[in-house]
């Protein structure tokens, strides 16, 4: 550690003359160049140096007597903590400046969303495929915060350096400056604010969760039956079980669409057109599932299976009127949608603008 | 209500927004004469414009950098001191921030003459 020059043997350094009673000012003057950079340290603490010794010199002329030590600890307490000093020295008081932070809180913000939604997928289908148990879906879940930890601080990182460049080549980053009016989106009254895509995503993500682990946990799905249903003959059929990993990949397909349509404005068209994709998807899904016929059969050798071959019936038929039941409604629902893109009409709302003046 | 108003948090912070501006101006102007630190600090409080020592000594580096003052070390009172005045560019820069200010405090005392009829 440098300490400024108290004496004029430096002749290659600035500094004030000794003086006695100096220790409050050294150590003060020492602390603040501990915080200050070193090739700035020796000039910044001769200068301030000189500048409380003029002070304490010019009260002590208008008092006409040395000051008391209390009376020096006086100036240098209403000189500022020497750590707080030292940093008004630097060039750069923060890490992300106002002009970055709006960008930086919409980057935190899309990042977190994404970040949890391919942890949370990601590690799902890892389970899922493995057949981990239910306390290893509970620590993924657990292991969120810290994930979404990570990212947060990578984010932030970024910034912070994106703003130590910006702050020395000012030139080069004005971003702010870089837009045109023409490219601000249309006004499309019927947009989801992120709060609400990201309950969307989540809703979708837990019911994909859920049905990947009914396969492991069929009590899930039928409550306490599902005893007796594993501990009966009645399982699933083959066809039943060969449908499961493609409905798991199409249940994805609305969930990745509307990721990819994430803080984009889309036009009636475009939102439509995904819509009908969900649509078909989920009807694809329900015709593929109403192929099957037979969902449950019975398995093993119990002498007597007449119930059972009854039972696995009766699940086979109502699952398929059930299926039919969907099958129907969705066909009516997507009718409803195009029925009522073409009835309304490209028409998009508009904020109120203040009138033009008459004449 | 009025009488509580100047001390709030509120008004502190406006009132230093308000000062921040003025400061490099009032530091450029003073610095048409040479000065240190301190002595530069005692002139400007003297004429109303009393400024944190925290704040003025980091601010006449900043200046420095940015090449509108010029600095030079120099003995006086048998004391080694950092002297500071304004450089070309420190003048051309005062007469242009005196015409903004003029603007401002002609536009100001307009808006506040109409405010008050």
């Amino acid at each position: 550690m440098n300490f400024p020059p108290q004496n004029t043997s430096h002749s290659t350094s600035p500094g004030p003359a000794p003086r006695s009673c100096d220790d409050l000012m050294e150590r003060y003057l020492h602390a603040i160049g501990r915080h200050l950079p070193k090739s700035r340290r020796e000039d910044i603490l001769a200068e301030l140096s000189a500048n409380l010794l003029a002070e304490i010199e010019d009260r002590e002329s208008d008092l006409g007597r040395s000051l008391t030590a209390a009376e020096q600890s006086d100036i240098l307490k209403a000189h500022g903590r020497p750590f707080l000093v030292a940093a008004r020295y630097s060039p750069q008081q923060y890490l992300i400046g106002p002009n970055a932070f709006p960008y930086y809180w919409l980057v935190l913000r899309i990042s977190l969303t994404l970040s949890a939604f391919v942890y949370l997928l990601g590690s799902s289908i890892g389970l899922a495929v493995t057949g981990a148990t239910f306390a290893a879906y509970i620590g993924v879940m657990a292991r969120l915060p810290f994930n979404l930890l990570v990212t947060a601080g990578w984010v932030t990182l970024t910034f912070v350096v994106l703003e130590f460049w910006a702050t020395r080549y000012p030139s080069k980053s004005a971003v702010h400056s870089q837009w045109k009016p023409e490219s601000l989106p249309r006004i499309d009254p019927a947009r989801r604010t992120p709060a609400r895509v990201t309950a969307e995503l989540l809703i979708h993500f837990g019911g994909i969760l859920y049905l990947a682990a009914i396969p492991r946990y069929p009590s899930l799905l039928l409550g306490p039956g599902a005893g007796y249903f594993t501990a009966g003959p009645l399982r699933a059929t083959a066809q039943l079980h060969a449908f499961y990993w493609p409905m798991m990949a199409l249940l994805c397909v609305p969930v990745l669409l509307k990721v990819a349509s994430l803080g984009r404005t889309l036009t009636p068209g475009w939102r439509l057109a995904l819509r009908a994709v969900k649509g078909a998807v989920g009807l694809l899904l329900l015709v593929l599932l109403l192929r099957i016929h037979d969902y449950f059969t019975v398995v093993g050798s119990l002498p007597d299976q007449t119930n059972y071959r009854q039972a696995a019936a009766i699940f086979n038929n109502i699952i398929t009127l059930s299926l039919r039941i969907a099958v129907a409604v969705c066909v009516l629902s997507l009718v409803w949608e195009i029925g009522s893109y073409i009835l309304k009409g490209r028409s998009a709302g508009s904020y109120p603008l203040a009138p033009r003046a008459q004449g | 209500m009025h009488s509580t108003v100047t001390t709030e948090p509120a008004f502190e912070n406006l009132r230093m927004e308000l000062r921040r501006g003025c400061l490099v101006l009032a530091a450029l102007s003073q610095l048409r004469v040479e000065h240190y630190g301190y002595t530069l600090r005692k002139a400007l409080a003297d004429q109303g414009m009393s400024i944190d020592e925290g704040t003025l000594y980091p601010l006449l580096r900043r200046l420095e950098s940015q090449g509108l003052l010029l600095s030079e070390w120099r003995e006086e009172d048998k004391r080694r001191k950092r002297f500071y005045r304004l450089s070309p560019e420190g003048k051309q820069m005062l007469t242009s921030l005196l015409g903004e200010w003029q603007i401002i405090n002609e536009s100001l005392a307009n808006i506040l003459q109409e405010a008050h009829s």
